[in-house]
């Protein structure tokens, strides 16, 4: 499980609020109502020409040298990104860089500070892993805390295995080719074609869609009536598209079946063959359940989906159909059947990849800010004694 | 022609930290008297300037620009800058754009072409999607921002009550502390929410007292609000995400649609496609000079006027001596192999060598023959009247000799004999001496290590 970090920082004017993610760092003043940047972890440092922020510390990099290049991230991040003076700073992560203030807030209180709600239960989809925690009275609930390994990176692999499984015998590309596509560039093509088909959406590859369902389509943008045009919607059929790729310096057509493109993030909702709970719905299910009746009854009006994952056209929908489809018929789910329509979604898709970002920034804007954060002199005389636990958060919550 | 074995010969400085560097890393500290490298030191942004115009801004007007130019644009495309272009239609009628000269996009794409240039910049600035977006995200920020704060004040004035009879503190409710009871009992409690809320509960006369039974009927009131609320926001999103998964199932232009990481540079609006993309504002860039980490003082710091000159510089390059060799030595075990190296000055004063000493791994060098103490003069233009010596006639003059002085060059020749065969693809041959370097009337002697690492 990857350690997901939110700083505030106080300069003499202004206010930092940094978030750690798996792939990206998104940073930015607080006050502001989006970061400035996401930045990849992957990318390199010009100066140290490694990792900018490895954050996973493996057996070829010592401690030292792991504080010595995170410090170097840092300071690329404040004086390259944001342009900030990082003058007398002490960082708790190394030794080198120096903050005056520090605070860290956990994410699951942050998603919901943009709701001005206290409860609710949060589903945080992202690249390596899926997360899903209740929060009750603004206190993230920790011990009912639920996560699978399922995210971006198993939908990039899904549709690697998906193509193989699909060359046609006549196709210049072959199984070798397309195991060597970056990740990267197979990222690009499922942002840009990519939908997660309803569980009950039939498919049929021959036919093709008329000028007359294109402005149907225009039609219910503006008067937002899926109920009355269900019966032509529901004739919509999924066309192959061909995408231009490069592999080995060489330009190819990568063609992508219709059938396949409803397909690819299935696996999110069917979990992998190895573990029989571990899709999505599973998790989602059992992290209701083993809520106490009260937390449950005011957690389930209030249920966030963030993350960029939750991003794919078709997730909302296609998890509700799935929630209830489970509810009915999984007999291990009977104690918590009730459920069944009584639960309800936000999920803001603008937002939703930085949405803990902007509850970040609310608090780095308050008026008390500085009394809250840790200071330097402080950590200066206690060191690691000086910080909070992560679920002893409760203190700031309080007052809100 | 280039030296083909120049990359096999790399010469670091050692600093005091530990770190290796070359000589264009190294700076000087006055105040410590000592040589620093990067680490030791760190930047500080000085002014911020457009690369366009070299137009100045402070660290206090920053914040309002978000960083980013108020007049030039780059393209949304290749992030190249934009350049306006002129089209005459007529003999009096003439159209002005903004076109890119890297990838031909122009903001007639966008449908933005006026037939004055005053006016077209204005008319950018009052169409640009990304500042309508954002100034309406910021009131929402600022309506939370209120409203959180808000929450946070009340505790402050739990202090006013100048009694302690009449403070919340007393009040029966305040004591239930529990984080599991429902919120409304738990908020701080001013005049007004007990005059409208819980005065017939805290009050002293029993006829306008509320029982437990009517407190519990407004809860579930409460509750009933909250799902008819969620309820109005759930069918809009379901309905939103339908549409946009309908979207996709036909054919999709891809020469229309844009990059993940190009979606990303544009926060607030993540286009799609290449009709959303708008001319985006150039990022203004920033000055920097350096400090030094252990006493604070500045060793590098720009001019704030418009030109590429230094206030102060105190670069390790002006005061140190530039060492390098003069051929690529060949070594073989149990051989004796010439080592000539050169401590060349680009300073303006002459460089006082002191101490010099070789090493190398243990057993492998022999006495040291070169000479210990030399000065390296400063360069003299006069020189070049009687030509600069080849290669040639420095080694044959350093035959006789250790040493060789030319201008502000030195020679000096060493001999090197491996007595075990180095398993590595490397050597590192270190140099420990000292440098005299003038203070006002005073003189300083800082102690230096250097490492020539030569690959086999």
């Amino acid at each position: 499980m990857t350690d997901r970090l939110k700083l505030g920082l106080l300069s003499e004017k202004t206010i930092i609020v940094i978030e750690f993610g798996s792939y990206f760092i998104k940073c930015g003043f607080a006050g502001d109502s989006s970061p400035r940047y996401f930045i990849k972890l992957n990318s390199i440092n010009p100066e140290t020409k490694e990792k900018l922020f490895p954050l996973k510390k493996t057996n070829q990099i010592t401690e030292q040298s792991w504080i010595h290049l995170v410090n170097k991230g840092l300071n690329l991040v404040f004086l390259k990104y944001l342009q900030v003076n990082t003058k007398d700073i002490v960082v708790i992560i190394c030794d080198d860089v120096l903050f005056p203030f520090v605070l860290f807030a956990p994410n699951p209180f942050l998603t919901l500070i943009p709701y001005k709600k206290k409860d609710g239960l949060i589903i945080d989809c992202g690249r390596s892993e899926t997360r899903i925690i209740p929060v009750y009275e603004g206190v993230p609930l920790y011990s009912n805390l639920y996560y699978t390994e399922l995210g971006m990176i198993d939908i990039i692999q899904n549709l690697r295995e998906l193509l193989i499984l699909n060359l046609e015998e006549k196709s210049q590309i072959t199984k070798e080719m397309i195991q060597e596509i970056d990740d990267e560039t197979l990222e690009d093509i499922i942002s840009k074609i990519v939908f997660i088909r309803g569980k009950y959406e039939k498919i049929n590859p021959n036919q093709k869609i008329n000028k007359k369902q294109n402005e149907l389509i225009k039609k219910l943008q503006i008067e937002k009536k899926p109920k009355e045009n269900q019966k032509e919607m529901e004739k919509l059929e999924i066309e192959d598209i061909k995408i231009p790729i490069r592999i080995k310096e060489k330009n190819y057509n990568l063609i992508i079946k219709g059938k396949i493109r409803g397909k690819i993030s299935d696996i999110l909702f069917e979990g992998k063959e190895e573990n029989e709970f571990e899709s999505i719905i599973d998790i989602f299910i059992e992290c209701l359940k083993s809520c106490n009746c009260d937390v449950r009854a005011s957690v389930s009006q209030n249920i966030i989906l963030c993350g960029g994952t939750s991003m794919i056209p078709g997730f909302l929908s296609r998890l509700r159909e799935e929630v209830d489809f489970k509810l009915d018929n999984d007999e291990y789910f009977k104690d918590v059947q009730f459920l069944k329509g009584k639960l309800h979604f936000n999920h803001n898709k603008k937002n939703a990849n930085y949405i803990s970002w902007i509850g970040g920034s609310v608090i780095g804007s308050l008026n008390d800010i500085v009394d809250r954060s840790l200071k330097r002199e402080v950590y200066l005389e206690k060191g690691s004694k000086s910080f909070q636990d992560w679920s002893n958060f409760f203190g700031y919550i309080q007052d809100f | 022609m280039l030296n083909p074995e120049a990359n096999k010969v790399n010469i670091l400085y050692e600093c005091n930290c530990g770190e290796k560097v070359g000589v264009e890393d190294t700076y000087y500290c006055k105040s410590c008297g000592k040589f620093y490298c990067n680490n030791c030191t760190f930047e500080e942004i000085i002014q911020y300037y457009c690369p366009v115009s070299f137009d100045t801004f402070g660290l206090s007007e920053i914040n309002q620009i978000q960083g980013k130019s108020q007049k030039h644009f780059e393209c949304p495309r290749c992030s190249s800058q934009l350049s306006p272009m002129v089209e005459n239609q007529n003999e009096t009628i003439s159209s002005y754009s903004l076109k890119c000269n890297y990838c031909n996009w122009t903001t007639k794409e966008i449908g933005i072409e006026t037939e004055n240039i005053k006016s077209l910049i204005n008319i950018i600035i009052q169409n640009e999607k990304e500042q309508k977006i954002t100034v309406e995200n910021q009131k929402q920020m600022k309506q939370l921002i209120n409203y959180y704060n808000k929450k946070i004040n009340p505790t402050k004035n739990l202090f006013k009550y100048s009694s302690p009879r009449n403070s919340p503190l007393n009040s029966p409710l305040k004591m239930v502390s529990s984080p599991y009871k429902p919120s409304y009992l738990y908020q701080p409690i001013s005049n007004q929410s007990l005059s409208t809320q819980f005065s017939s509960v805290l009050s002293n006369n029993p006829k306008e007292r509320v029982t437990v039974s009517e407190l519990e009927n407004e809860l579930e009131k409460r509750e009933k609000e909250v799902i008819i609320r969620s309820k109005n926001v759930d069918k809009d999103s379901i309905i939103d995400d339908e549409i946009e998964k309908k979207e996709l199932f036909g054919n999709i232009d891809l020469n229309e649609s844009i990059n993940l990481e190009r979606k990303l540079q544009e926060i607030p609006n993540q286009p799609k496609n290449e009709k959303d993309l708008f001319p985006k504002r150039i990022k203004l860039k920033s000055k920097k000079g350096r400090l030094c980490l252990s006493c604070g003082h500045p060793l590098i710091k720009p001019d704030l006027q418009q030109n590429v000159r230094f206030k102060i510089q105190n670069f390790g390059l002006l005061e140190l001596p530039k060492i390098t060799l003069l051929n690529y030595p060949i070594f073989k075990t149990k051989e004796k192999t010439e080592v000539f190296i050169v401590f060349t000055n680009l300073s303006s004063t002459p460089i006082q060598i002191n101490s010099l000493k070789f090493s190398l791994e243990s057993s492998l060098l022999e006495n040291q023959n070169s000479p210990t103490n030399f000065i390296v003069q400063k360069f003299q233009e006069s020189f070049f009247q009687s030509g600069s010596p080849s290669k040639q006639t420095i080694i044959e003059d350093l035959k006789s000799s250790n040493i060789a002085i030319y201008n502000n060059k030195v020679y000096i020749k060493e001999f090197i004999t491996l007595q075990e065969e180095i398993k590595e693809k490397f050597l590192n041959l270190r140099l420990e001496f000292n440098i005299e370097l003038e203070e006002g009337e005073n003189k300083k002697e800082i102690k230096l290590k250097a490492i020539i690492h030569i690959q086999k």
